[in-house]
């Protein structure tokens, strides 16, 4: 088998001068400067913010390892080093992922199971294991989910497996070394083997094949190498990393690019062993881009989780103030934002400046009649060209109703995506008692009339800063993300914004969101933490957790190609992070 | 009101004798053990001496209620229903009507209104997460793991108006780890009743095949998760042990058999021909709510006759679009919907609408308890063993207000209830309430919820 040199590797990541931003990649490491608040609170906020204050943190093992949520100040350059590996926590499967995998393991013939549990998201990402662990009633669910699948299979055997033969104890050995393979993502071990033999052994015995094979598929879809993305590694590379498995590799290349197993091809590139080989990957990448039916929607699901948008229900505003946000409008929002993102994403073109800059999306009349246009169909989807006011992900409706109140515009939520997402600065929660102290507004202020006399409230004004002034740039778009020309004074909007602290780049004041975008958009750091958000949409992590070192050559290349979506996914997949990972105390 | 049931029972009577005439009616736990029925033994376990079986049912409705009419008057051991709790009016021996309480934690929540209100509603808990999900476990979750009943689940929790509950998730096993409802009759009733009397000389189905095998799938899985967990690192150990851990747990209530009353009986579900029982069906359609709240209550009372859980919940979800058109009323009228009415009630001259809604609700409160009233159980009937909790998310509609919520307590919770009252509480909180749940049903210390927002129990 083929093995790689890593450190080379990382030494020269394909030619590319290794660039390196050093308040870039201290904010992307959690290690930045905005410990804008301090303070005990219980809930580990201000431990957060004294930690990374200070760089020196509780260390790269307590935040990558601690289940319980820790958020302990990022890892030094001491954790790292070597060939750049990172930690990759084991990551459940999404809903999402379920459904797409339940499809491609049974060519669509089965139906997922509806009791499947929701997935919770915590810091930014839906893979993150924190908060997706199994409760009772997540097993009661899972339990259900397998035997709603497990029925359909048993009610529909014959054309579900096929045996050369009559239906026997061979045929069901030959299906479990298949349907096991698809489902664990490798070859079973004998162990494996023996224990679905053995059920399908109990089951047959008493009600016949159709049982036993459908005994067998309610106990894989139950099991850990099936639910969880297992990384066992082989090869130690050096002390406390080891490389990743052909299968675990094709694993990660499925669900980061279609958020489902690996098809029939990468399989069979796994068992020849050529996944250790970046060029192999590199291929595998382009032609698993090139699949947009199942790419574009995974990428998608990463800018929309990115932007910390989860979808905005009618009912999330108020019917009195915004009567014509309806189910079917809300449904047309996020529509049209997925029409714009996978617009970019498939274009010549598909970069970071353009998701922050683009101008071209797809609307019906619902959006059109939003947005002041002409419906370019009277009864459908058409291809539309917007001003600049209407240029870039921040000017979505979508985007920008989930960043509001429910009747008000939300300068606080819109300044933290910026802030958290774009600029890649955690914020702390608020102290336990800022909702307990929060000061007197008059009636009718406005937004900004409101940030001045927060900013100026007890200690609210040292982390509000950070968040608020960026918000008020947004103030041209109402809770609905409809643009307005009045504010609720009856006066004319104030749409100046101002970031405060962060890469010189983008520090200053700015005149409402084109003009931000713009200036994101530039920013050679806003691109290092796109790279960054990506990876730990990867894995699964944390900001806190990334390590520099793993990070810093993707980031580095994707800067160096232009903030190319597509080339990132590529850099990051013949990383070394992405093809090791660090082992701690097995 | 007309009364209409969705369930029909085959009836006590007839249950038992099925039942006592012939070994060959088993009744069977969801892990599909097929045991000797346990009847006896329940009837007989109060004159045995053994403390009586107790359940714990908490109802939500939504949207608050008319909080300036809704109270009773008269002194607390004479009151006087209001028009909005008259149909309470028969059962008025039977309720503790609650007034004043609040609920705390709902104004310190940092969301909107109905998720502040509706993720801490049975919680009493702060939202320190950034995810607007409450740092504690709601009562019901508390009051299930402290008395680890011998029952099939732990508890059962169906949502009246749809189960995406989003905003008015109310039920938490702990700190940001919401607990799921269900609710469609057709897919409880499979769940529930499919094999708990099963007819030997019927084939059995897919399904009950399924479950009977359960034991053994299971332990797979356990198998599995014993295997993988040395050769991963210390925190996906921990992940998979604490997952092997919840195999057990649920090996043994699948396990578990409970002790069936009297009054149980596989209910036949008997929904209107044009109830269309796929997901996202009439079970999700807000205005066929009268539909589904009486088969959803017949369903809980029956699993609760059948000790299928001796904890469970009740909630209607849908506090915006519904019209009530069972009701006559005209909503939303000149409003863009029933949510937009309520916002506009401080300035409606006539409220006759939304007393009506609310009014509703309480109907719907009387007919749990009147099903409550006729189940025998123990030496008694389900509502002596059990205590009944209703409120609405809020309290005051317009303001979406957590202060003066319409709370009415029923059952005797096997005599430490004492009813027939109004408790005024001006100035208590729902964690107070929960406080006092706990102390009521001997569950051990009684702090619930955050410490700022509780006092300790309450004098009822």
């Amino acid at each position: 088998m083929p093995r790689v040199q890593f450190a080379d590797d990382r030494m020269a990541p394909r030619g590319t001068p290794l660039l390196v931003f050093a308040t870039v990649l201290g904010s992307l490491t959690g290690l930045g400067p905005f410990a804008c608040y301090t303070g005990a609170n219980g809930d580990g906020a201000g431990d957060d913010a004294a930690d990374s204050a200070d760089g020196t943190g509780a260390g790269a093992t307590d935040g990558a390892t601690d289940g319980g949520g820790s958020t302990d100040g990022g890892p030094g350059a001491a954790e790292c080093g070597g060939v750049g590996s990172g930690y990759a926590p084991m990551r459940r499967l999404t809903a999402v992922q379920y459904r797409n995998t339940i499809d491609a393991l049974f060519g669509g013939a089965v139906a997922p199971g509806d009791s499947f549990p929701t997935t919770s998201i915590h810091k930014n990402y839906s893979n993150n294991p924190v908060l997706n662990v199994v409760s009772l009633p997540a097993a009661m669910d899972l339990l259900q989910a397998a035997e709603d699948v497990a029925t359909q299979v048993i009610d529909d055997v014959d054309t579900i497996v096929t045996c050369p033969g009559a239906q026997d104890q061979s045929c069901a050995s030959a299906f479990i070394d298949d349907f096991g393979a698809r489902a664990f993502r490798r070859p079973l071990e004998p162990d494996e083997r023996a224990a679905l033999l053995s059920l399908y052994d109990g089951a047959s015995a008493t009600d016949g094949f159709a049982d036993g094979i459908g005994t067998v598929v309610a106990a894989v879809l139950q099991s850990p190498q099936f639910l969880y993305l297992v990384e066992q590694g082989g090869e130690t590379i050096e002390p406390g990393v080891v490389a990743l498995g052909d299968y675990e590799i094709a694993t990660r290349l499925s669900y980061l690019l279609w958020d489902s197993m690996p098809d029939a091809a990468l399989f069979e590139a796994a068992a020849a062993g050529e996944l250790q080989d970046p060029d192999a990957i590199e291929a595998q990448v382009v032609r698993m881009l090139g699949d947009v039916e199942q790419s574009g929607p995974a990428l998608e699901r990463f800018v929309r989780e990115w932007n910390h948008y989860d979808g905005v229900a009618a009912y999330d505003k108020d019917a009195v103030a915004y009567p014509q946000f309806t189910t079917e409008l809300a449904a047309a929002m996020d529509e049209e934002l997925s029409r714009f993102i996978r617009g970019v994403l498939r274009s010549d073109e598909p970069t970071l400046e353009r998701l922050l800059t683009a101008t071209e999306t797809e609307i019906d009349p619902q959006m059109a009649a939003l947005f002041g246009v002409p419906a370019p169909s009277p009864d459908g989807w058409g291809a539309a060209t917007l001003d600049a006011n209407r240029g870039g992900l921040l000017t979505r409706p979508a985007i920008l109703a989930e960043h509001s109140h429910a009747n008000n515009t939300g300068p606080i939520f819109r300044g933290e995506l910026v802030r958290t997402q774009l600029l890649c600065e955690p914020m702390p929660p608020p102290p336990a008692d800022a909702m307990a102290n929060t000061p007197a507004y008059p009636d009718g202020a406005t937004e900004r009339q409101r940030s001045e006399i927060l900013m100026n409230h007890m200690g609210c004004g040292g982390c509000h800063a950070l968040m608020n002034p960026i918000g008020l740039g947004f103030e041209d778009y109402d809770a609905i993300g409809a643009w307005r020309e009045l504010d609720v004074d009856g006066g004319p909007i104030d749409n100046q914004g101002e970031i405060v602290g962060g890469p010189e780049a983008v520090t200053g004041e700015f005149h409402g969101v084109a003009e931000l975008q713009a200036k994101l958009a530039a920013s050679d750091e806003v691109t290092a933490c796109f790279a960054s958000q990506l990876y730990q949409y990867t894995f699964g992590l944390e900001a806190a957790q990334v390590l520099e070192c793993a990070v810093e050559p993707v980031a580095a290349e994707f800067v160096a190609a232009g903030g190319d979506v597509r080339a990132l996914v590529v850099a990051l997949a013949r990383s070394n992070a992405f093809r090791t990972r660090i082992v701690e105390d097995q | 009101m007309q009364r209409r049931r969705t369930t029909r029972s085959n009836g006590p009577s007839e249950g038992r004798s099925r039942r006592g005439v012939s070994r060959r009616n088993l009744l069977r736990g969801a892990g599909g053990i097929a045991v000797a029925l346990p009847f006896l033994e329940s009837m007989n376990r109060a004159q045995a001496g053994g403390a009586p079986l107790v359940r714990y049912l908490q109802f939500m409705h939504v949207e608050g209620t008319l909080v300036n009419e809704w109270a009773p008057s008269g002194s607390p051991d004479q009151m006087v229903l209001s028009s909005i709790l008259s149909p309470l009016e028969s059962h008025k021996g039977d309720i503790v009507v609650v007034s004043g309480l609040e609920n705390a934690a709902g104004g310190q929540f940092g969301e909107n209104g109905h998720i502040s209100n509706g993720h801490t509603i049975f919680t009493s808990a702060r939202n320190t997460g950034n995810n607007a999900m409450p740092d504690g476990p709601s009562i019901d979750q508390v009051i299930a793991e402290r008395m680890a009943a011998p029952t099939p689940h732990r508890s059962l929790q169906f949502a009246i108006g749809g189960g995406n509950l989003g905003e008015y998730q109310a039920l938490y096993a702990g700190a940001a780890d919401p607990v799921p409802s269900d609710t469609v009759p057709t897919q409880i009733f499979a769940a529930l009743f499919s094999d708990l009397e099963v007819d030997p000389d019927l084939p059995a189905t897919t399904i009950q095949r399924l479950h009977a095998r359960r034991q053994s799938v299971l332990d797979t899985v356990l198998g599995s998760l014993e295997g993988l967990a040395p050769k991963v690192s210390a925190a996906d150990r921990i992940t998979l042990e604490n997952h092997a851990d919840k195999i057990r747990e649920l090996e043994l209530q699948l396990a578990n058999e409970g002790e069936a009353g009297a009054g149980c009986t596989t209910p036949v579900l008997d929904l209107p021909a044009d109830y269309d029982t796929s997901e996202y069906g009439s079970a999700w359609d807000a205005n066929r709510d009268d539909v589904s709240s009486r088969v959803l209550i017949d369903l809980m009372v029956m699993a609760l006759a059948c000790d299928l859980t001796r904890v469970g919940t009740l909630q209607y979800t849908n506090y915006d679009g519904p019209t009530f058109p069972w009701l006559g009323q005209g909503i939303p009228g000149a409003y863009t919907g029933w949510h937009a009415m309520v916002h506009d009630i401080p300035n409606m001259g006539d409220v006759s609408v939304p007393r009506a809604v609310y009014t509703w609700y309480m109907g719907e409160l009387a007919y749990l308890i009147d099903q409550l009233a006729a189940m025998p159980d123990q030496d008694g009937t389900l509502l002596d063993n059990m205590l009944l909790y209703s409120t609405a998310e809020m309290g005051d509609p317009a303001a979406h207000g957590g202060w003066s919520l319409p709370i009415v307590l029923a059952g005797r919770a096997a005599g430490a209830l004492e009813t027939g009252r109004h408790s005024p509480q001006d100035g208590r909180t729902t964690g107070d309430l929960y406080a006092t749940f706990i102390s009521m049903l001997g569950l051990g210390d009684t702090t619930f919820g955050a410490a700022e927002f509780t006092t300790g129990p309450l004098t009822l």
